[in-house]
């Protein structure tokens, strides 16, 4: 059984950044991937993906994948701890889904 | 081509001051620097650029900050100017809007910051308030009253600003159980 504070649903912010990590990317990076995938429906504001990141590295479900030069730009990847996270949210998201379907089949 | 403009009163009111400059940028006037209530344009392409304006969480000199910035560069945001820790943002328009908070959880507490501050400029204001209310009582200063007179004044438009960014931040908060 998962801690109760890490139960709950990801924000979509989230869930995007984890999905995009399973390889590195940099900010940039992360908000145009998340940005194609989405087919433009999820535009993420600077400000608000550089709290997301903070905040995922603070809890080591990413960390920061190559060593900071001066010209370099800061790259990030999923760690194991995340992947495990991301892991459960499909298992939650399959499940939520599966009610709609079953829903649906029966009406 | 620079212009100076003076705009009294819009620090109150960070909505509006970011919707005046980005009415300026939309006519090819884009904002380089501001001091106090003056801001320096400088004559370019209409609608070039998108301005953001945040109230920083940390000091404009902090590593916090830098390091916040260095990232909001690498993804094509540029830093244009800050004046305490009012930091003024561009960005190049294009086919992305340019937003620095798409959370509901972010933009709270930057409106939560709005008002602390607010409410800061607010006690130096009651005070002053006071302050002129008893030198009145004492001398009958007739200067006392026309100061105090312009600090009530001030004092009620704070107000009302405050509520307004708590009516804001209520809303934001009842839209959040139902959507993230």
């Amino acid at each position: 059984m998962p801690e109760s504070s890490e139960r709950g649903a990801l924000t979509e912010a989230v869930f995007f950044i984890l999905l995009t990590l399973h390889e590195p990317a940099h900010g940039y990076g992360i908000m145009k991937h998340i940005k194609d995938i989405s087919n433009g429906r999820v535009v993420l504001g600077s400000g608000t993906l550089y709290g997301a990141l903070n905040t995922l590295i603070d809890k080591g479900w990413i960390k920061i994948s190559n060593q900071k030069s001066e010209d370099q730009k800061k790259e990030y990847i999923i760690t194991e701890e995340g992947r495990k996270n991301f892991q459960n949210e499909l298992e939650r998201l399959r499940e939520l889904i599966q009610h709609a379907v079953d829903l649906k089949r029966r009406s | 081509m620079m212009i100076y403009k003076v705009n009294k009163l819009l620090f109150m009111d960070l909505e509006k001051e970011e919707a005046w400059l980005n009415e300026m940028a939309s006519k090819g006037y884009n904002f380089i620097y501001n001091y106090l209530w003056t801001y320096l344009f400088e004559k370019g392409t209409p609608r070039e650029y998108v301005y953001r304006i945040e109230l920083l969480e940390h000091k404009a000199s902090s590593i916090e900050t830098q390091s916040y910035i260095d990232f909001l560069e690498e993804t094509g945001v540029e830093l244009v100017s800050t004046s305490g820790r009012w930091a003024y943002f561009r960005k190049k328009a294009d086919e992305c809007p340019f937003e620095l908070y798409t959370d509901s959880e972010a933009r709270i507490s930057h409106y939560r910051r709005n008002i602390s501050f607010l409410g800061f400029i607010l006690a130096i204001n009651l005070s002053i308030l006071t302050l002129n209310t008893l030198i009145f009582i004492k001398s009958g200063n007739p200067g006392n009253i026309a100061a105090g007179g312009g600090t009530l004044f001030f004092a009620i438009l704070l107000i009302r600003k405050i509520f307004d960014i708590w009516k804001k931040i209520k809303k934001l908060t009842s839209e959040k159980q139902i959507h993230e």
